[in-house]
């Protein structure tokens, strides 16, 4: 389907678009422009929409390519750290829920124990209590106390307390 | 931890292979002459809004330099991005607003600088204003930057033969337009 077509609508749209209308084309082209409906609303057409173009280029305010560069940069590069902080994140994520997992199961099984916890501060009591707390008594102490017990305990409060102020730091 | 150390290794390895698929900023430079103010034109006219202009051709060429493939050659390069702000007009129309783009004033689409509008756009502003988005996207691309049937499909994602059918009614309708504000112009002097 042809809508609206003219033979010679082409060599009329390239004379425009040269430049070349009215004056530099000849002129048997100019007399079929007068006589023919399609030609004749392409060149007005495209007249309105040329002066158009001329005039909005004029108008347009435009940043330097430098600061588009730049912010293209800037972009480009949030979306690299968001692309390299997803799978942090979710290290992040497991290694709270490890450290969590961790301490319930110390908690748990320091409940169980609870007898010879309380067996040891009684007896620490008893000591200061007595004023014969020296240095080589609460050695002896320490000796009784379950060293199992106290180092996984101290080793996970430091592990919670390194990850919880490397979470802060890391948000910070 | 700073994880941004570790980021300039990933950058520059997407930097170079970047770099060999786009343009350095020079090259950039010299492209954003040459295309801006066409574009910054067609963004314009066609939205009937300068200050809509300035923000979506900042956020066509932001979008082309990160995008990660271009065809290759200055006139694929343009047909690009004049397919990246015709997306963007497209997200414009549709995203909810208070005011209605055929609702904007005509004088919308006369000059900004105060100075009055140019007769180009004292003849083409009030015509534009009673088209229809999509027929003044048409127009200009057709008109204004003598685009094909073709690379107007590319550009709209409209299918050929819509192209020329669409492109037919709003050619047929704007002529009437102008000769009506001609006719007006005539009586008037």
């Amino acid at each position: 389907m042809k809508l609206g077509h003219c033979s010679r609508e082409n060599e009329v749209a390239t004379a425009l678009k040269n430049g070349s209308w009215p004056q530099g084309c000849d002129p048997e082209l100019r007399a079929h422009v007068d006589s023919c409906n399609t030609c004749s609303d392409t060149v007005m057409i495209k007249a309105a929409f040329r002066g158009a173009l001329a005039t909005s280029r004029s108008e347009a305010h435009l940043d330097t390519p430098g600061i588009i560069w730049w912010r293209a940069q800037l972009r480009r590069r949030h979306a690299a750290l968001e692309r390299v902080g997803k799978p942090v994140t979710v290290a992040h994520l497991f290694a709270l829920v490890i450290c969590i997992v961790a301490a319930v199961s110390f908690a748990g099984i320091q409940v169980r124990n609870a007898g010879g916890w309380l067996t040891l501060l009684d007896r620490f009591q008893e000591a200061v209590a007595s004023h014969s707390v020296t240095a080589s008594s609460f050695a002896s102490n320490m000796q009784d106390w379950n060293l199992m017990l106290l180092i996984p305990c101290v080793a996970a409060v430091a592990l919670l307390g390194g990850v919880v102020v490397y979470l802060a730091s890391d948000r910070s | 931890m700073n994880w941004e150390f570790v980021i300039p290794q990933v950058e520059t390895g997407e930097a170079s292979e970047a770099a060999g698929q786009l343009m350095d900023s020079e090259e950039f430079a010299a492209f954003y002459e040459r295309s801006a103010r066409s574009l910054w034109a067609y963004l314009a006219r066609v939205s009937g809004n300068p200050a809509l202009a300035d923000d979506l051709m900042q956020e066509a060429y932001l979008r082309f330099l990160g995008a990660s493939r271009v065809a290759d050659g200055e006139v694929a390069c343009r047909r690009y991005l004049f397919r990246i702000a015709t997306n963007l007009l497209r997200d414009h129309w549709r995203r909810p607003r208070t005011t209605s783009l055929e609702d904007l004033p005509e004088l919308q689409f006369s000059a900004g600088d105060g100075s009055g509008p140019s007769d180009a756009l004292v003849t083409l502003g009030p015509a534009l204003a009673q088209m229809r988005p999509r027929d003044r996207q048409l127009l200009w691309l057709a008109y204004a930057e003598d685009y094909t049937h073709r690379e107007i499909a590319e550009i709209t994602g409209l299918q050929t033969a819509s192209i020329r059918l669409l492109l037919f009614r709003a050619r047929r309708k704007v002529a009437h337009l102008l000769r009506n504000q001609a006719a007006k112009e005539v009586e008037r002097v």
